[in-house]
């Protein structure tokens, strides 16, 4: 087995009880690995790279057109933001996310701003999709997506023995709702 | 949930056998047909923009070439850097009674003038020719137990709609399909893509509505409503008064109507003689705005255009919704409106998701309120999916919903019977973010304000810019107080979910637990107390996430007529709330 960082975990959520997981009996828990983290800036910088790209690019031609102005270098700002917002959102997102499972039901808590706490119910999936990047497959992460009839929840990344419980897991669920 | 209940209503056996040979639609539909604009896949406009860019670009080329090969250097060069602010009057008098002009116009060959008509000409025709081959190839029928639809032109599509996954039928005809006997068909299914998941059929003769109508008729095992079915097994449940109709549609301030109902009445009046009168009526309105264009005047013109949108969006509410009747049959639900297109729907009840019951300020004044339903697939934009009754009485909107539902879920009414009582109304601790909404919301912007007006002097006092955050903050505060009081929630002891929330109307949703699909607790990362924001949602047309949460965050997200919210309860109790539901 990887190593999770179990011993933190009440430390995870502030403000809030609710937004601890350290509370919930029964279910497994799991906070951001240090592969997680590791892929989330990884991918963070990859995301706000591509983001930058024809910006800053697109800056350096202006730039060789028309020489320095006001114009290019707004441009060239506009890149840098793109880059560092998505970086800095790459470092802080495997601080606020974390995931629980049981065999019948899922709860995600995320988000940067707001944090949310989703529950869904593996009955209520329609269409389970696990995808796994160029970043995530060599430190063995994938992401979850399950949509069900009113919208998509994801888990943005978790090893494979989790992945591979928790898709049994939605797949008797998948049967057993098609059995009723 | 559904599975089960859909199971119950449709016999697999019958629908199975069920078999409508393959049909056109009527020769008339090609009006209606030629009429309507294409649908524009995401493909269709990544094709064109190109195709488009490429056209004007060949032109301008074309152009150039022309230019090139008919004068001489020197004379482009004269008329590139030809003074055009020393033409006046007299000189333009003199090009026109001179004869340079009209030698050169003979000397142009007559292509000139006859490729660009040649070419217009050819792109109309063809565009006609196109339509017109595309709606012949349109064919329909049903093939066991599956309703399909196949067409295309250059790519053939074909849609199979198998009955099971039927959500509701609707037949429509417009006055002028009346007096063709022609009827529009239109069967849905609960897939959120709307269009590309139904069978829309503009406009069949009045038999092969029929035929249709029997095979949905031997699948559900009961009549289904259409403009000829006879009205015995039916229980009549609710008709809608015109004071009630219109109480309700004065709240109807929707801007997408009232611009399209606008260029309907644009189109409509640029027939016969009405054509003068709206063109002067126009260079009339257009004329007082260019004299008058201080702010007073640009405050009263659009005053004026705002009073005049919603006056249209009550008449096109009224018109949409008037003579409305709701009666049942069984399982099925049947909708007649409409006072110019009239429409039959059917609703198979147990497909229904979810109750809104949707007071406006109008209709609190009269006690009245709106009936709404969430189906899975349906979206607030799709109003007229989703109208169950556009006006009932409080009073007799219990007895509505039990009639209604009597044999598929007969605690709905007592659901709403007893809210006034038994809500949970919200902790003291919520009432402060309530109140202080808007001023949160209008605090970045004030700030801006201030400092902008501060750093660059105007002679008015930087505390100027405060002023949109008293008098808004404050209006919001008032609201927000009234908003605090409505909010609540409750769940009964058979597992039925209560929420009221007022954003300007008061909206008491109630659904069944089993019908919750996720259940969500959120609050701010900072600065948060122990309030947070309980959201449930119910099958409908869940939206994939936006820009902002892609780059904020993951989530799911559902859209206001399949959402459950309670902002501000305590985290214990929405903790409780969401084991609850989850039982």
């Amino acid at each position: 087995m990887v190593d999770f960082d179990d011993a933190d975990v009440s430390t995870v959520g502030r403000g809030s009880t609710i937004f601890s997981p350290s509370q919930l009996e029964g279910w497994t828990v799991r906070t951001p690995s240090p592969q997680a983290r590791r892929w989330s800036v990884l991918s963070g910088l990859a995301h706000g790279l591509v983001w930058a790209f024809p910006f800053v690019a697109f800056a350096f031609v202006w730039r060789r057109v028309d020489g320095d102005g006001f114009w290019p270098a707004l441009i060239f700002a506009i890149g840098i933001v793109f880059l560092i917002v998505m970086l800095l959102k790459g470092i802080l997102a495997p601080r606020t996310w974390w995931f629980a499972y049981t065999d019948r039901e899922l709860i995600v808590e995320h988000g940067i701003l707001f944090k949310a706490r989703d529950q869904l119910s593996y009955e209520r999936v329609q269409y389970l999709e696990r995808r796994s990047g160029p970043i995530m497959r060599p430190l063995g992460l994938a992401s979850l997506a399950f949509d069900t009839a009113a919208g998509r929840a994801a888990i943005p990344a978790a090893v494979q023995t989790d992945i591979d419980i928790i898709e049994d897991h939605v797949r008797i669920a998948m049967q057993r709702v098609e059995a009723l | 949930m559904s599975t089960r209940s859909s199971r119950a209503l449709i016999d697999g056996q019958i629908v199975d056998s069920l078999d409508v040979e393959s049909q056109r639609l009527s020769k008339f539909s090609l009006f209606w047909y030629l009429k309507s604009i294409p649908e524009l896949t995401m493909g269709t406009i990544a094709t064109l923009i190109p195709v488009i860019v490429g056209a004007i670009f060949a032109l301008g080329l074309l152009i150039d070439w022309g230019i090139r090969r008919s004068f001489t250097e020197e004379q482009i060069e004269t008329a590139i850097n030809y003074d055009l602010d020393s033409i006046d009057g007299a000189k333009i008098e003199e090009w026109i009674e001179g004869s340079a002009f009209i030698d050169w116009i003979s000397g142009v060959s007559i292509w000139a003038f006859l490729v660009p008509v040649l070419v217009a000409f050819t792109l109309i025709i063809g565009w006609l020719v196109i339509r017109t081959l595309q709606w012949r190839r349109i064919r329909f029928g049903i093939e066991d137990g599956v309703i399909w639809m196949t067409g295309g032109l250059f790519t053939g599509w074909e849609r199979r709609l198998p009955i099971v996954h039927v959500q509701s039928v609707e037949f429509r005809s417009t006055p002028l399909q009346r007096v063709l006997t022609l009827r529009g068909v239109a069967i849905s299914s609960a897939a959120p893509e709307g269009k590309n998941a139904s069978i829309e059929l503009l406009a069949v003769r009045r038999g092969v509505a029929d035929e249709l109508a029997a095979n949905m008729q031997r699948a559900f095992g009961v009549s289904i409503d259409t403009p000829e079915s006879a009205d015995d097994a039916s229980v009549p449940i609710a008709m809608v008064g015109w004071k009630d109709l219109f109480v309700a549609a004065a709240n109807s301030f929707e801007v997408r109507l009232s611009v399209v109902s606008l260029y309907v009445a644009y189109q409509l009046l640029g027939q016969g003689p009405f054509k003068r009168w709206r063109d002067q009526m126009i260079g009339q309105v257009t004329k007082y705005a260019q004299e008058h264009h201080d702010l007073a005047h640009v405050l009263l013109i659009l005053a004026g255009a705002l009073l005049f949108f919603w006056v249209f969006s009550i008449a096109i509410y009224v018109a949409t919704f008037a003579r409305f009747r709701l009666r049942r049959n069984g399982m099925l639900a049947f909708i007649e409106h409409g006072l110019l297109t009239r429409r039959w729907r059917t609703v198979l009840l147990p497909h229904v998701q979810a109750l809104s019951f949707i007071e406006s300020p109008a209709q609190q004044l009269i006690d009245d309120g709106s009936l709404r339903m969430t189906l899975p697939g349906t979206t607030r934009d799709s109003l007229e999916r989703t109208m169950l009754l556009p006006a009932v009485d409080r009073s007799v909107t219990i007895d509505v919903l039990e009639r209604l539902f009597a044999e598929i879920a007969p605690e709905t009414g007592n659901a709403l019977r007893t809210i006034q009582g038994s809500l949970h109304r919200l902790p003291p601790s919520a009432r402060r973010s309530y109140l202080l909404r808007w001023v949160w919301r209008l605090l970045p912007v004030t700030s801006i304000l201030v400092i902008g007006m501060y750093l660059i002097p105007g002679g008015l006092n930087p505390l100027w810019g405060g002023l949109p955050l008293v008098v808004i903050g404050a209006f919001g505060a008032w609201l927000g107080n009234i908003r605090f009081r409505d909010a609540g929630w409750r769940v009964d002891e058979r597992g039925v979910l209560a929420v009221r929330e007022r954003g300007l109307s008061r909206v008491t949703r109630v659904a069944r637990r089993e019908r919750l699909v996720w259940t969500r607790a959120s609050q701010l990362r900072l600065f948060a107390g122990k309030n947070v924001t309980f959201v449930a949602s119910v099958a409908g047309a869940g939206a994939r996430p936006g820009i902002l949460s892609k780059i904020l965050g993951y989530g799911l997200v559902s859209r206001s007529d399949s959402r459950f919210r309670v902002r501000g309860l305590l985290d214990t109790e929405a903790i409780e709330l969401i084991d609850r539901l989850g039982k």
